[in-house]
Parts: C-alpha cells; sequence; structure tokens
C-alpha cells in the first residue's frame, strides 16, 4: 500500500481515486470465497465406487490430491509468515487472512477425499525454508504469495486433465478458479494488470 | 547415423565436432550407463531459449524452487543427477527406483508426460505438450542448474 500512496500523492486526485478504486477493489474482493459446492464436490465425489478393478487409478488418484495438499499446506504457512511479519497494511492483512482461509478449507477438503478413498492425507511440515531474507516490505511479501497462487493455478490445471475420477477434475477445477481469483488481486494491488492474458497454462 | 556411430568418429573430427559431438552424445551414454529405459537413437531436443523457458518455469512454481525442496524438489544440480536422489527430499517409491539419469533428452521425455514415464511419481500434472515449450523451459533448467548456493 505504500507504493500505493505513494502514486497518490505525486499526481493529484485522478491517482488518489485509482487508488481508492484499487482499495474498494481489494475490499470487495476479499469477500469472495470459495462456494460450498466446490468443498461438497470433494467431499462428495470420493466414491472408490466410481473407479474400475485397477486399483492404481485410485492410488494414482490420492497421489494427486496429496501433492494438492503439500502446496496448500505451504500456501497456508506463506500467508502465516506474511501476516507475523508486521509488514501488512490493516486492509492487506485481512485479505490475507481470509485467502489463507480458503487454502485451509481446501486442505480438509482435500484430505476428507483422500480419506474415503483410503488414503492418509499428507501433514504439514516443520519448515518450509521460506526465503525470509528477502521478505523486506509489502510488496515483496504480496510478490511472494502472488508467485506461490500462481504456481498454484498451474498445479491445478496441470493435474485436472489427469484424474481417473472426473468428478475430482470437477472440483479441482473449483479450486483452481479460487487460486486465480487471489493471483489476480494480489497482483491488482502490486499494479500489475490483474488478468494479463486470454488463456493461462 | 546413430549416436553411438558418431561418437566413435569424433576421434578424428575437429575440436569443434567433438564438443558438439559430445555433447550430443553424453545424455545417451548416460543413459545407457543408467540402464534406462529411453532409447539411446532418440533425438536430443534442440537447445531452446533459456529466457523463455523462465516464463515457462512459472508453470513449475506451484511445487518447485531452484534452490529449495518444496512439494517438489528443487532443480539446481538436477542436469546431470540420478532420479529420486537429490538429499532432503522424500521421493515416491517409484521416482526412487526408476533409475533415470536427468539430461536434456530424459526431462524432455519426462515434462512431455510425467505419469507416463514414470508411473507413480508425484508430479501429477499433464505435461507440457508443445516441443519448443519444452525445449525452453529445459534450456532455463540446465542455466538454474549450476547456480551459486546450491548443494
Amino acid at each position: 500500500m505504500k507504493i500505493l500512496q505513494a502514486k497518490a500523492s505525486k499526481s493529484g486526485l485522478v491517482e488518489e481515486m485509482t487508488v481508492r478504486s484499487r482499495r474498494n477493489f481489494l475490499l470487495r474482493t476479499g469477500a469472495v470465497t470459495l462456494s460450498a459446492a466446490g468443498v461438497a464436490l470433494l467431499s462428495g465425489c470420493a466414491n472408490a465406487g466410481g473407479y474400475g478393478p485397477d486399483t492404481k487409478a485410485v492410488s494414482q488418484d490420492v497421489s494427486i490430491l496429496n501433492t494438492a495438499i503439500g502446496a496448500e499446506h505451504e500456501a497456508v504457512a506463506a500467508y502465516q509468515l506474511g501476516a507475523e511479519s508486521g509488514l501488512l497494511s490493516r486492509d492487506v492483512l485481512k485479505v490475507a487472512v481470509q485467502f489463507q482461509g480458503h487454502h485451509k478449507e481446501h486442505i480438509d477438503a482435500l484430505a476428507k477425499a483422500i480419506m474415503s478413498l483410503g488414503g492418509a492425507p499428507v501433514d504439514a511440515k516443520s519448515d518450509y525454508n521460506f526465503p525470509v531474507h528477502k521478505l523486506k516490505n509489502q510488496t515483496h511479501v504480496l510478490e511472494f504469495a502472488a508467485g506461490l497462487e500462481r504456481g498454484a493455478v498451474s498445479a491445478y490445471a496441470g493435474a485436472i486433465p489427469v484424474f481417473d475420477n472426473r468428478d475430482l477434475s470437477l472440483a479441482a477445477a473449483s479450486i483452481l478458479a479460487d487460486e486465480a481469483m487471489h493471483w489476480a488481486v494480489l497482483r491488482s494491488v502490486l499494479g500489475l494488470d490483474p488478468v494479463p492474458g486470454a488463456f493461462f497454462s | 547415423m546413430g549416436c553411438a556411430a558418431q561418437c566413435v568418429g569424433a576421434g578424428s573430427c575437429s575440436r569443434r565436432f567433438f564438443l558438439v559431438m559430445f555433447r550430443t552424445c553424453l545424455p545417451a551414454v548416460v543413459c545407457l550407463l543408467g540402464g534406462m529405459t529411453v532409447q539411446a537413437n532418440t533425438p536430443v531436443p534442440a537447445a531452446g531459449d533459456a529466457a523463455r523457458g523462465k516464463a515457462v518455469y512459472a508453470q513449475c512454481l506451484g511445487c518447485h524452487s531452484p534452490d529449495r525442496h518444496r512439494t517438489g524438489p528443487k532443480h539446481c544440480g538436477l542436469i546431470g543427477r540420478k532420479s529420486g536422489t537429490a538429499s532432503g527430499y522424500e521421493y515416491s517409491k517409484a521416482m526412487q527406483q526408476a533409475n533415470v539419469v536427468w539430461s536434456a533428452q530424459t526431462l524432455d521425455h519426462f515434462l512431455f508426460a510425467p505419469l507416463s514415464f514414470i508411473p507413480g511419481t508425484k508430479m501429477g500434472v499433464a505435461g507440457i505438450k508443445n516441443a519448443k515449450s519444452r525445449r525452453d523451459l529445459i534450456a532455463y533448467l540446465i542455466v538454474i542448474n549450476e547456480q551459486p548456493g546450491c548443494d
């Protein structure tokens, strides 16, 4: 927000309006939450009876879900790091905590799906070895978070086609949309084009 | 001409030719020594654009980092490393038992379809189907392979 405030003081009313608009955008989009349908999809889709006789398909889906949980745990830890850094403004902190809550919801839903398939969800690591020394201001923290969210979008986009259970693909798409919204909001706060292209991979 | 035949003839060629042959044949030789399943006469992918590869690498950043293990293993030190052997990372059994040495050639196969190349890998993604994107990404992986601070 320091960057945004600096811009406002430089260029007068028009810039200030832009800043206010961006802040309002941040607050409004922060209120967006993953629909309950997404969670229901994950917990409801985990029906082992939907698989054929090949148990490898189930174990592969469980493995993919666990990879997703691993990344979600890392995101939760990263937002915790940001929240405790003292570098985030009040508005940004509020949204960061909300985004962290979304990732926690993803973990809960993914874990339920794994357990219903007879698997065991992975736990969070004790240490993620984050590059803390590179996070010296709010912009750095937001860039770091945006990178994680952007990567998460790619990871889900890559996983969606390889689930054997297509209901899991559908649910992963729901989570992907949520991650993409996070990424767009973070980019907007950073002063970047929130939606830089028509396609994404 | 097969790669092995080219290597045999390299001794009578210019130094430049030898270097080209060395770079071309090394992955295949490493593959053969490692007993892996990739065919030795599979063409080595042409060199890519590392700058473009850096942009492609953004797709990997959900799970990987150049210099620290995350959901996936770190990438510095990858080239020339045997699969499943980076210390401090917990690999799948499939990756530990894959017996692949990572080179431009093996990475090209893996990145095209990870789950087909090494069934059971944790890298549960469809893969990069565009050959040029794979070449560019591999070029970037080569750049970060020996970055300072990588152990």
